[in-house]
């Protein structure tokens, strides 16, 4: 049943709807916080439900466009919602949603730069997951890129300035790279910039050397974004140094724009069989499982909770390249089911990591001894995203490494198994040190009969702080026992998976 | 790819309940909290007495009817991975048995937990275990039964480290960390069952599929050693003698009595997933149906299996039995050895429960290499992981008893608690001579079933002339062995807690301890009753219960499990066979404990206090090897920082470089001669270029724009690395 195209307003209004905060905040910037705010969280769930009233039409095949402006001829400024875009707009306008409302209570200083470039940024983002071709998606990845520097700066502290700088370095030589190689795109495809479920490139249409070119041109240019291996260094300083919704934001859903470039590239602009006769899969394989141990490894070794958990994000992202890597159904599926399942776990931790920073000023696990009775709801979910992410079922992380799983078989290559299973076992080695210390230890236990701490539930923070991490760390486990819901990544994913295999 | 069974489905409710009822309860008894620990302890008895009930409902249904199952998805990905609640024979068995072990434990748990912190965690997380164990008996694929094998082997963790002493937590870590290696090397071997089989039903499509992959041995070694850290089987063993003393007795009869099953049950379920024959039309069927890479291999496999036939299939089973039998011996050796030289009555236990456990992979390796002939092994392994259960989990409780009156679990330091705890040392009693095969109590049953069943084994490999007779015959001389030195520490450890005078620095202090609560004694009464049940009644037990299990199997010779539930078990020449164990527990018992036997002085070495070097024991080797690979991240990370840096100064360097050589060469160089001429002729070029290249100009201005965008973004990048 081929779904049809049509032509749709909501797209734009979509991506325009942030806006309304950013209006809000320039008309009445002395005006009462909490109406500022509350205002930029209600832009933020607006677009949520915009996006949400698009669902069923998604689910039924059709897809919908808008065209913005043309710059010259064939090359135009288009929004097309098909489905995989729609995925990663639900996706990140769901995150983006919970990190406002959460930001409210956590942000505590120049509340108004953060939340305007906060709007400012998910406005972007949904232009970049909402793109046409690759044209518009170059455009708005970029104005996301400055977009989202003021909201890893926003303490301004040193730490902060430096990891700003850095990321911006590493940004802007990206989208240099970038640029290049949607020139070269351009050139050798006859001006076709567009994504086609079957791919746009083929061995008619350049040599060999060209295409492969062309490939890891976009390979190194999202790959900064996706913290590929060795392009993953301002990942690592900008977490910490960002707030925490920030964070989470970054690592839930900025990465994973990175990512959404790669899969655009690899299935929409190449196309599988370009993929398999060139046999790039390869090289995206082997650095995927690089990136997967070698950050595990470096995980482990952080004591700086943020630090680790960043650590973690360059791993994790890699799942969704070796997935594609695979070119198989299930290993396509649990490479993008893991954009969604990522985004869960992950923006859970940081938000969870944001929670103990706030309420007990601590950033380093040696000193989290007892956290778990001062903050049990948090230490709860935060357990609970933990140990999915370590792939523990019940939970959208075993979903993942299953099919992921079965998709290396499917490709005849268990090797790939190995890597996901030394990954799980690293980051059991990562994640249950830190359950252990927040449950199982306390101040002062060395002593023999010292005083246990008393476990209080309830008051342990603001509500606005403790809704959006239960929410996230409920999803964990719920997308991860009804896998097939509509509406959860399952239903979109398959849909893009029988499309483009 | 759905195969047909030969027993029929029946929808019942009676798995969601056995399912259910634990997780209510938990909810329930953390609702009620320590405010209303009465509330809550009553709750826990009642939610574990229910389970107990369903399971038997569940027994009872299952045998009348066929497999039971309950149509709700537990796990589901798509229409390719669907994980229902299913239950068979077999199933229902061990979930039986579970429930019985389960209600005694929290019995006892209702009065023992009093001299303990954090009650309602533990409870909760009791309770939540229990339901986590019955759902891995009630699934019939490994999908759904890895999400509930990893469910309790992590809820387990909290019962390990209740205590949060400093022992306590460092037994509880070694549990985590070889569960979680356990559970991928599960995780691994499933994977590679699924890649192989296409399925991950218990029972493969296709026959031949196992006897053309290539990676048929390792899955089948990830598998076995992921259920093998579960079962405490010898070389995996490490956690078990930590973490059973380490956790509240309660806890300890659990993981002794039911929890280690479920590694022996995995094991079980590999060996027949491996050995059940679907019939061939099925195998095509699987072939035309599904397109995928694994199918591919399959429908090889499939066409090389029926020229082989089925005899290869019964060859590569024969020496998958033999591996395992290869490490039963060893287990119950080695955990024997180890029994004998412990003076902590909990960790003798441990220990004798990694023996015991090499009882029952003994009977399952029996059934691998008998083959269709296995009744005897399956039935024998399946009557001694019940009695196991059931004493086990006596002894557990009983020991969780004397903690709790004596305050003492040093058996050394114990003695003349006959007189203090009657009651007590009557069950303790009674679970003594079950273990040691005394003629009516239980393991002698299954320890002459699993006689018969290497017996059986050894006439095959002699009259088949194979190789392995010789193997088969000293597997047969070490689980005598075994079994008299199973006698040795058992008798050891009864005499010295119970019947033994008390030393005189001790005795004052054993004056005044008295009987158990009422709790505890009911708990520890339910599980000796079972003792004595199947010791007295082998013969209702095996042909209503055991037999009509092993029935269920696919393969096997319906015949011979006949024979095996018509065993004469009281006769001469079984009892007989108990007398040279006997003998040597004795003797090894006497040798050991003569000085306090008699009062005499001790002369020459104590062979019950002997202390092997640490090097000798699988456990410090791991140990050692853990902290050299956690060490290792560490040592890359330092290693690397100064690399890192290295490379950050060359490029700072190179950056540098690049800009002296444009500004004191290359430009100077430019500006020398050629542009001397520019200069000179500027006007003139100006007038010509401007003159051709404003038409095309206006014609690529976007272009331009675009090219002087990149410039801009170029020298914008290049002035940061400039200042960076």
């Amino acid at each position: 049943m081929p779904g049809k195209s049509s032509f749709s307003v909501i797209p734009l209004i979509a991506i325009l709807l942030p806006w309304i905060s950013l209006v809000v905040i320039l008309a009445v910037p002395k005006g009462s916080r909490r109406v500022r705010l509350w205002v930029c969280f209600l832009g933020s769930l607006a677009t949520l439900g915009v996006v949400l009233s698009l669902l069923p039409g998604i689910l039924d095949g059709n897809s919908y466009t808008i065209k913005l402006a043309s710059v010259v001829e064939g090359l135009e400024m288009r929004l097309t919602v098909d489905t995989l875009g729609y995925y990663f707009g639900l996706v990140l306008s769901f995150l983006w949603m919970l990190a406002t409302l959460y930001s409210i209570s956590y942000i505590d200083h120049k509340e108004n730069r953060f939340f305007a470039f906060m709007a400012m940024c998910e406005s972007f983002l949904l232009g970049a997951a909402f793109a046409s071709n690759m044209f518009t998606y170059f455009i708005f990845y970029e104005l996301m890129t400055f977009g989202s520097y003021p909201l890893i700066i926003h303490e301004e502290t040193a730490m902060a300035r430096r990891a700003g700088y850095k990321y911006l370095v590493y940004a802007i030589s990206a989208g240099t790279v970038l640029f290049f190689a949607i020139v070269a795109h351009y050139f050798w495809s006859g001006g076709d910039l567009s994504f086609q479920e079957l791919g746009t490139l083929s061995l008619a249409s350049a040599s060999r050397g060209i295409l492969m070119t062309i490939f890891f041109t976009y390979l190194a240019g999202f790959g900064v974004k996706a913290a590929i291996m060795p392009l993953h260094g301002w990942v690592p300083d900008a977490h910490p140094a960002a707030p925490s919704p920030a964070s989470a934001l970054l690592s839930g859903v900025i990465l994973k724009a990175g990512a959404f470039g790669i899969i655009r590239v690899v299935f929409f602009v190449f196309g599988i069989d370009l993929m398999r006769q060139l046999s790039l899969f390869t090289v995206m394989a082997v650095l995927a499982c690089i990136t997967i141990v070698v950050a595990s490894v470096f995980a482990l070794t952080q004591d700086n909770l943020k630090r680790r958990l960043a650590y973690s994000s360059i791993g994790q992202v890699s799942y969704i390249i070796l997935g594609l890597s695979m070119l198989t159904q299930d290993g396509a599926l649990g490479g993008m089911m893991h954009l969604a399942h990522h985004a869960i776990m992950k923006g859970c931790l940081f938000l969870c990591a944001g929670v103990i920073l706030v309420k007990t000023g601590k950033k380093k696990i040696s000193e989290m001894r007892g956290i778990g009775y001062q903050l049990p709801i948090t230490m709860i979910c935060f357990s609970v995203c933990a140990l999915a992410m370590m792939g523990t079922p019940p939970s959208v992380g075993f979903i993942s490494k299953w099919l992921l799983g079965s998709g290396a078989l499917e490709a005849g290559l268990p090797v790939y198994i190995v890597i996901l299973l030394v990954s799980a076992l690293l980051s059991a080695a990562y994640f249950l040190p830190i359950i252990y210390i927040a449950f199982f230890r306390w101040e002062g236990d060395e002593v023999e009969g010292g005083q246990k701490p008393k476990l209080v539930f309830g008051k342990e923070a603001d509500h606005k702080l403790i809704v959006p991490v239960v929410i996230l760390a409920v999803l964990t486990v719920v997308v991860g026992i009804w896998v097939t819901v509509p509406g959860f990544p399952y239903s979109l994913v398959t849909k893009i998976v029988n499309v483009i295999f | 790819m759905e195969v047909e069974k030969t027993t029929e489905l029946v929808f019942s409710i009676l798995p969601t309940l056995a399912l259910g009822l634990p997780i209510l309860g938990a909810a329930a008894a953390a609702f009620a909290g320590e405010r209303r620990a009465r509330l809550r302890n009553w709750l826990v008895v009642a939610s574990s007495g229910l389970t107990l009930l369903v399971a038997i409902l569940m027994l009872a249904r299952v045998f009348s009817s066929g497999t039971v199952y309950f149509n709700l998805d537990i796990m589901r990905i798509g229409d390719r991975f669907v994980g229902n609640l299913e239950v068979d024979a077999l199933g229902a068995f061990f979930a039986f048995f579970a429930a019985v072990v389960w209600f005694a434990a929290s019995l006892h748990a209702f009065k023992y937990m009093d001299h303990e912190q954090k009650r309602t965690r533990f409870f909760f997380f009791m309770l939540l275990t229990e339901a986590a164990t019955l759902g891995v008996f009630m699934v019939q694929d490994f999908f759904t039964l890895y999400l509930f094998f990893e469910a309790m082997g992590l809820m387990a963790y909290v019962l390990v480290v209740h205590s949060e002493t400093a022992k306590a937590r460092a037994a509880a870590t070694k549990y985590i960390v070889m569960t979680i290696i356990g559970g991928l090397s599960l995780l691994a071997g499933i994977f590679l069952y699924l890649g192989y089989s296409g399925t991950i039903g218990f029972v493969p499509p296709v026959e031949s599929v196992w006897l053309t992959g290539s990676f048929k041995v390792v899955a089948l070694a990830c598998l076995i050693a992921g259920f093998g850290v579960k079962a405490g089987m010898v070389p995996l063993h490490v956690w078990l003698p930590d973490a059973h003393p380490a956790a509240p007795s309660p806890a300890s009869a659990l993981l002794s009595g039911v929890m280690i099953k479920v590694g022996a049950y995995g094991i079980l379920r590999t060996v027949l997933t491996f050995f059940q024959q679907p019939p061939l039309h099925e195998a095509e069927g699987h072939v035309v149906e599904t397109a995928s890479h694994a199918a591919e291999g399959a429908a090889h496999g499939a066409a090389q299996g029926v020229a082989h036939g089925a005899s290869s299939l019964a060859t590569n089973v024969q020496t998958l039995g033999l591996i395992i039998i290869g490490f039963a011996v060893l287990t119950m050796f080695v955990g024997m050895i180890l029994a004998l030289v412990q003076r902590d009555i909990k960790r003798t236990l441990a220990y004798s429960s990694v023996s015991q456990m090499g009882y029952i992979l003994f009977g399952v390796g029996c059934l691998g290499f008998l083959g269709a002939e296995g009744g005897m092994g399956m039935g024998g392994s399946l009557y001694h992981i019940m009695n196991h259960a059931f004493f086990k989990g006596c002894f557990f409780l009983a020991a969780g008893a004397i903690v709790f009156c004596a305050h003492e679990l040093d058996m050394f330091k114990l003695g003349g608690l006959w007189r203090r705890m009657p009651i007590t040392t009557i069950f303790w009693s009674i679970s003594a001579l079950g273990i040691m095969g005394i003629v009516f109590f239980n393991g002698f049953v299954s320890k002459t079933l699993l006689h018969h069943a290497i017996l059986e084994s050894h006439v095959l490999a002699e009259s088949g002339h194979l190789a392995s007779a010789g193997w088969i015959k000293a597997a047969e001389i070490i689980f005598i062995i075994t079994s008299g030195g199973t006698i040795a520490y058992i008798t050891k450890m009864t005499y010295y807690t119970f019947f033994r005078r008390p030393r005189k620095e001790d005795a004052g202090h054993i004056e005044h301890v008295k009987e158990a609560p009422l709790w505890m004694l009911a708990g520890m009464g339910i599980l000796a009753a079972g003792v004595l049940f199947n010791g007295l009644f082998p013969g209702l037990l095996l042909g209503k219960l055991i037999a009509p299990t092993v029935e269920t199997v696919h393969g096997l010779d319906p015949e011979l499990v006949e024979h095996m539930a018509n065993t004469h078990i009281f006769i001469w020449a079984n009892i007989k066979e108990i007398m040279v164990p006997l003998a040597i527990g004795i003797s090894i018992f006497i040798l050991g404990a003569w000085p306090d036997l008699f009062g005499l002085k001790r002369r020459g070495p104590d062979i019950f206090a002997m202390r092997l070097p640490r090097w000798l024991g699988v456990d410090y080797w791991y140990v050692r090897v853990a902290r050299a690979s956690l060490a290792l991240p560490f040592m890359g990370h330092r290693a690397y920082e100064p690399v890192k840096d290295q490379v950050v100064k060359g490029m700072k360097a190179g950056a540098g470089g690049t800009v002296q050589l444009v500004r004191d060469v290359i430009y100077p160089s430019l500006t020398s001669k050629p542009l001397g001429w520019v200069r000179e002729n500027s006007l003139q070029l100006y007038g010509d270029a401007r003159s051709r290249l404003m038409p095309r100009l206006r014609e690529y201005q976007g272009d331009i724009a675009v090219g002087a965008l990149v410039i801009a973004v170029s020298l914008t990048m290049f002035l940061i690395m400039k200042l960076l």
